[in-house]
């Protein structure tokens, strides 16, 4: 494995770029309202692991599963209304 | 408007209350619990901020703010999990239940814990890397600036070049995990046998020790830097991902050999190594830093995040005359993130403009708890412990003769230091002109290696008299060299053996404060002003009128491997269990000689 395969699903790196600096998206705002309560079937499904019903292993392999299966694009967090990467788990 | 700002469940968790902008408490949880770099919810420190702005309620606060976005961590955590598939199993082992049992619930555990959150009952967020950027502009003396935060990782975001101005702030460029110059420095770190973030300012300590021989090496095979300071790690040497240690075999095989054992013999291998790494985190540093001043097209600087608490870079950086001026948030780390993010609420959430103060509106960083004369005199009364009540002149030509005297002097008074670095109010202190001070202090008092150096308080009229450059550091966050320097300088580095003995390096004279006199003749500076620190600064006056020296030994009142004391009690049992001398409970002193013997009590600490 070489360097730029070891990054696994991070951005890949072009060995000639003279910069490793990424903007920074500004689109939204840096201080917002944190809330679980947006995001229902997660919320759920982290419910069931604090109860007991899912293990933390049985938890991840659910949320790898979902990850796999989709683009790194698709994965960049937008912070707005619960839309972010956790929407991928609210397929569970 | 007051508002609360929380930072929790990563380490060093603490509390920041803000009203109307300017800062009235903030307090690391660890310095209550007990527990060093507590990562607890910081319910102590909580409640502190609370009663400091006058006995609040939760309901009472316009807002309740996290320093940092749970669910940003999760991301990255899910991310890293399914990027190294399944040999993730430690990572899962080591996180997954901090992170799905505690930090996605971060409102609920407030809410637990303060009943309301603010008048709107609900949690808001600022984003790690905005957080700290926050804690750094905001309480500085400048209308604008260039802004770098760079640490370990947040959320995603290890590194961030921004731009302040008046009450906003903007992010425009970052750097994300896993490359990550905390996470570098951590490396090495643990590799030479220290514990990542613990032991951080252990490898700075023990770099001037070294030659930095693996520079090129660590160039070529560890880390590619740009011109602009922007860098890849190459993560075949790194294991951090996985969660099972810093570094792996292959890192080892390029250093010839395993990690050091903790606690086993410190050999040349180790100071080279900590010499390159620090170079190359300098290097990074100031190209970083030089890229910000382009970007934000800024003469000024404001910095955080932990990677900003490597005073000896923080003073090449100044020293390169790159910026007219530089201010390093004293709480850099994540306890400061807690109080960027009440600022960060008040100035952008809620738009409110924003006062400049000078010399700036940390007060000082003196933002902890304070205890009556009263409250000390009770709690003297109520154990038996014999004392001298003095008033204050008084006081500070007694402490100036008991200095003269080479005496160890543990010193508490008014507000408790908020971040890492006592700054002459939970202090041990003594007589920089001593050159076995500094081995005796580090063996019988902090019971800690004997390589570390000590840091000089300094009066600010006299800075210039001891130290090359006239660096503005009353928060001891900047490296200078003394100027009246003796000795060999750094030829007995050609004399090191492989597992030298570093005590009698230590102890030969290097200049005539040689007790704060680090081998590369370096010294971490605090300048001390009379205004934010009266008390401080007539001790070492007097002790000045005495002896003609302006400076001082200041060391943090703690042994190795515990907080910082907070109160009275903690204050008095570790003067008991050490060597110190006297103890000054603001104007109560106590001399060992006269203390019971029932009340010693035998040291122990934690190796860190």
């Amino acid at each position: 494995m070489n360097w730029i395969e070891a990054q696994y699903c991070f951005p890949e790196i072009d060995p000639n770029t003279k910069s490793y600096l990424e903007d920074v998206d500004v689109t939204c705002s840096p201080v917002y309202r944190y809330s679980f309560d947006t995001l229902p079937r997660f919320r759920s499904l982290m419910s069931n692991r604090l109860e007991g019903k899912l293990s933390d292993r049985e938890m991840l392999e659910a949320a790898k599963e979902t990850f796999r299966n989709k683009p790194q694009e698709e994965g960049e967090w937008a912070i707005d209304e619960g839309r972010c990467v956790v929407d991928y788990i609210y397929e569970l | 408007m007051y508002v609360l700002g929380v930072s929790a469940l990563y380490h060093d968790s603490a509390a920041a209350l803000v009203c109307d902008g300017s800062i009235v408490a903030a307090a690391q949880e660890e310095r209550f619990t007990r527990v060093k770099l507590d990562k607890s919810l910081p319910v102590n420190a909580i409640d502190y901020c609370l009663r400091a702005g006058g006995n609040l309620t939760g309901g009472q606060l316009d807002a309740v703010v996290f320093y940092d976005d749970p669910l940003l961590s999760l991301h990255r955590y899910v991310s890293n999990i399914t990027a190294v598939d399944d040999d993730a199993s430690e990572l899962v082992n080591l996180s997954s239940r901090a992170l799905f049992g505690k930090k996605l619930w971060i409102e609920e555990l407030l809410r637990s814990h303060l009943g309301k959150l603010g008048k709107e009952d609900c949690l808001f967020a600022v984003q790690h890397h905005y957080s700290h950027a926050a804690s750094a502009f905001y309480p500085s003396p400048f209308e604008s600036a260039a802004i770098l935060t760079i640490d370990g990782v947040g959320e995603w975001n290890t590194t961030a070049i921004g731009v302040g101005s008046g009450n906003d702030i903007r992010l425009l460029k970052k750097i994300d995990y896993p490359h990550s110059l905390g996470l570098f420095y951590g490396a090495f770190t643990s590799f030479c046998g220290f514990r990542v973030n613990y032991g951080d300012y252990k490898l700075m300590g023990l770099a001037p020790y070294g030659n930095p021989t693996y520079v090129d090496l660590i160039r070529e095979k560890l880390i590619d830097i740009k011109n602009d300071g922007s860098f890849r790690l190459n993560l075949e040497y790194f294991d951090f991902q996985h969660g099972r240690a810093m570094t792996n075999e292959r890192f080892a095989s390029l250093f010839g050999g395993p990690k050091r054992e903790p606690e086993s013999q410190i050999t040349k291998r180790e100071m080279d190594i900590a010499a390159s790494a620090q170079a190359v985190v300098e290097e990074a540093v100031l190209k970083l830093a030089r890229t910000a001043r382009n970007l934000a097209r800024e003469s000024r600087l404001v910095m955080a995040g932990g990677v900003a608490l490597n005073c000896v870079a923080n003073g090449k950086l100044a020293r390169r005359g790159l910026f007219d001026d530089i201010w390093v948030q004293p709480a850099a780390g994540d306890s400061g993130g807690a109080l960027g993010a009440a600022l960060a609420y008040y100035h952008v959430e809620r738009g409110q403009p924003r006062v400049v103060k000078r010399p700036d509106a940390q007060r000082g960083s003196f933002l902890g708890p304070e205890y009556s004369d009263d409250d000390i005199e009770a709690f003297l009364k109520e154990e038996g412990i014999p004392y001298q009540l003095m008033q204050p002149h008084e006081l500070e030509e007694t402490v100036a003769d008991l200095l003269a005297d080479q005496k160890i002097v543990g010193l508490f008074s008014g507000r408790m230091e908020f971040g890492p670095r006592a700054l002459g109010h939970r202090s041990i202190i003594t007589d920089p002109r001593s050159e076995t001070m500094q081995a005796r202090l580090n063996l019988s008092i902090k019971y800690r290696e004997s390589f570390r150096p000590f840091a000089p308080a300094v009066l600010e009229e006299r800075c210039s008299d001891y130290f090359e450059d006239g660096l503005h550091s009353p928060y001891m966050l900047f490296c200078s060299y003394v100027k009246n320097r003796e000795g060999e300088g750094d030829m007995f580095k050609d004399r090191l053996s492989d597992d030298p003995d570093l005590i009698p390096i230590v102890n030969s004279r290097r200049s005539d404060i040689p007790a704060v006199t680090h081998v590369d003749y370096s010294a971490r500076v605090q300048k001390v002003e009379k205004e934010t620190n009266p008390f401080f600064y007539g001790i070492i006056k007097a002790f000045e009128k005495r002896t003609g020296c302006g400076v001082v030994v200041n060391t943090s009142f703690n042994v190795r491997g515990e907080p910082i004391v907070c109160s009275p009690e903690d204050a008095y049992r570790c003067f008991m269990s050490t060597e110190m001398d006297v103890l000054i409970l603001q104007r109560f002193v106590l001399f060992k000689d006269e203390q019971p013997l029932e009340k010693r009590v035998a040291i122990s600490y934690e190796l860190d």
